[in-house]
């Protein structure tokens, strides 16, 4: 007779109940915290650099939106946007057309007049989340209100046409 | 002690009548049960087990795995466009551009029609089949290997796999496939009479239009009825019935789906159409898609299907459809010892009961169950086999969702072995549950599309292959 052959099977079952508790609740892994680097991809057209904007009265260190929660235009340097990347999802990122490669791309193209998209391979510092942002896609357009929308911004960018 | 489900462990050799085919619910437990008041056989069944602890644990699992996020993402995944598109096409009275009989797509179409264009009203068909392959597959287990013990293990297995937990969440076609196995599987151990024909024909029909693979179903009917040994009359009969059944439900369902794309829609139309599929089909041989993976690397796996996998700052969502590996490799060496057992024993010698030499030894191995379950152990091989011949036997672009009914017989074979095991060494048993158990728990994240982080992503599809 071996010696688990005088386990009691409630412990067998118990054990593995709790592990398995255990592994859902604390298992499952980080998600990123905030300060994190990381790559994204996304895609962009000339037009962008003028039509993506949100608007949120929340600041991350010297970003925020172009417009404050009540949707009156605010002075940002390198205001925050939305985007969504080749995984759809959506995020807001600030420094994308102010990023050299990228500013470069886009003067190239308004000097042709190129209207191709194009995809931008970023590497990004997490800045956190806004519960509930609204965003437009259009100028003039609707806003549009989305939830849980992570935050960042850009430290490079490769252009990859 | 008792470990098991019930207070009566259920082990009995198979019997088999005249008339009969695999299963027959009246065994030892179940008289016994049958014999007992009312009052006490729920105080019985609902007095907490170990094992009955663990299998609960196993299906509430499998269903919140099934249901968490289950509209995430709201667009495409994997082969989605494929099935969803056309059905769409099928809604608007246009063509069907894809390449399998219209049958999966019509669900899909009817589903849309019900619930709306949205990513819900695509997948809502896969989670009732996968629900469905859960309680068939359940019942089919419980009458194969003649134990109640037998078939909670089948479902509780079926219910924490990540293969079948992926394709109950996306709009595919290889999940009712599934389902249709399990349905074949159950009423293969039904006694064979002109009822059953006509349900076993109409799977086969049914199956058949929703994937030509879906022939292999009429594998484990074929096999059970062998074993019910009927009369030559009224075996042709049923087989005439079986037949006829199959072919009209094909022909329906087919010429449905042409009417619907505005075509003509005569039975010669449905086989013009289906012999243009078949040399469509016979023409992909040439594996490039990276998705491709040849049968035998099915058994380790090699390229597990990943359905979505979304990255969004350091948080990922993935839905892989790589199974539980405590399931999978345990089920593929247990059906490779069991048709190697089956090769050197011989299917007669296997297959022939006899009540008198029930085996009441320790013997834990699989030679002895085989012999034990001989039957059981057969018709459950068919479907498996069934499922996996035609990429043997042609050089057809094969992948790993190819393989997912078969999946389900292999898992029904575990779940009788453990069963049996249970009656002999109860505790090694039972940690081979919990040991199911828990693996399930850490792939939750990957089978369910939850939040988690690329780090453990990759903690759990360790390999490279799997990414």
């Amino acid at each position: 007779m071996s010696i688990h052959d005088n386990l009691n099977p409630w412990w067998v079952a118990g054990t593995a109940v709790i592990l398995a508790g255990a592994l859902l609740a604390f298992g499952r892994g980080r998600p990123a915290a905030t300060a994190e680097s990381m790559s994204i991809s996304i895609t962009v057209i000339p037009p962008d650099a003028v039509n993506l904007d949100c608007s949120s009265g929340v600041r991350f260190g010297d970003t925020q939106c172009a417009f404050d929660a009540a949707g009156k235009p605010q002075q940002v340097a390198k205001p925050l946007r939305p985007y969504v990347t080749t995984s759809r999802e959506l995020l807001l990122l600030s420094g994308v057309f102010e990023e050299p490669n990228v500013s470069t791309w886009l003067q190239r193209a308004r000097q042709t007049r190129s209207d191709a998209r194009v995809t931008l391979n970023c590497d990004v510092t997490t800045l956190g989340r806004l519960r509930t942002v609204v965003v437009r896609w259009q100028t003039g357009a609707a806003w549009g209100q989305e939830k849980d929308v992570p935050v960042a911004k850009v430290k490079k960018c490769q252009v990859v046409p | 002690m008792s470990i098991g489900l019930f207070a009566t462990p259920a082990y009995a050799r198979p019997r088999h009548s005249e008339d009969k085919a695999m299963g027959d619910p009246s065994d030892n437990a179940t008289q016994q049960q049958a014999r007992m008041p009312l009052g006490k056989l729920l105080v019985t069944f609902l007095r907490p087990r170990p094992l009955g602890v663990l299998v609960a644990a196993m299906l509430l699992l499998g269903i919140v795995l099934r249901v968490h996020a289950f509209g995430y993402p709201d667009a495409f995944m994997f082969d989605e466009h494929h099935f969803v598109e056309n059905a769409r096409n099928y809604i608007n009275n246009k063509a069907d551009w894809n390449d399998h009989p219209p049958l999966g797509k019509l669900i899909i179409a009817q589903s849309i029609e019900m619930l709306g264009d949205n990513s819900v009203g695509w997948r809502i068909p896969s989670l009732i089949f996968g629900f469905l392959t859960i309680a068939c597959g359940g019942l089919a287990s419980r009458r194969l290997f003649r134990s109640p013990g037998a078939g909670w293990l089948a479902a509780a297995f079926l219910s924490v796999d990540g293969f079948l937990i992926a394709y109950s969440r996306a709009a595919l076609l290889d999940g009712f496939l599934a389902a249709g196995l399990a349905i074949t599987l159950l009423i293969s151990t039904l006694t064979v009479n002109i009822w059953t024909a006509i349900a076993a024909g109409a799977l086969l029909g049914l199956s058949a239009s929703i994937k030509f693979s879906g022939i292999a179903v009429a594998l484990p009917i074929i096999t059970a009825v062998i074993f019910a040994k009927i009369p030559k009359r009224k075996l042709v009969t049923l087989g005439v019935i079986f037949g006829a059944t199959a072919a009209l439900c094909y022909f329906m369902q087919y010429s449905r789906g042409l009417m619907l794309a505005l075509k003509s829609a005569t039975p010669v139309d449905v086989v013009r159409d289906t012999q243009r599929l078949l040399d469509h089909h016979a023409g992909l041989t040439d594996m490039k898609n990276p998705w491709t993976s040849g049968w035998v690397t099915w058994a380790i796996p090699t390229r597990p299907a990943m359905l979505s996998y979304a990255r969004n700052l350091g948080e990922v969502r993935v839905l892989s459809g790589l199974g539980n590996l405590a399931l999978w490799w345990p089920g593929v060496l247990l059906m490779i010892a069991s048709i190697v057992t089956i090769l050197a024993k011989g299917v007669v010698a296997v297959s022939s009961p006899n009540v008198d030499e029930t085996d009441d030894s320790d013997s834990t191995s699989v030679v002895t169950f085989v012999q034990d379950q001989g039957r059981a152990v057969l018709v459950l091989l068919a479907g498996c086999l069934g499922f996996i011949a035609p990429w043997v036997i042609t050089h057809r672009d094969s992948y790993i969702y190819h393989f997912l009914p078969a999946y389900v017989a292999i898992i029904l074979l575990l779940a009788g072995f453990v069963d049996w095991l249970m009656k002999r060494k109860p505790i090694d048993a039972m940690i081979f549950v919990s040991v199911v158990l828990v693996v399930a728990a850490f792939y939750a994240p990957i089978w369910s599309s939850m939040e988690t982080s690329e780090a453990a992503v990759n903690a759990r599809l360790f390999w490279g292959a799997w990414r």
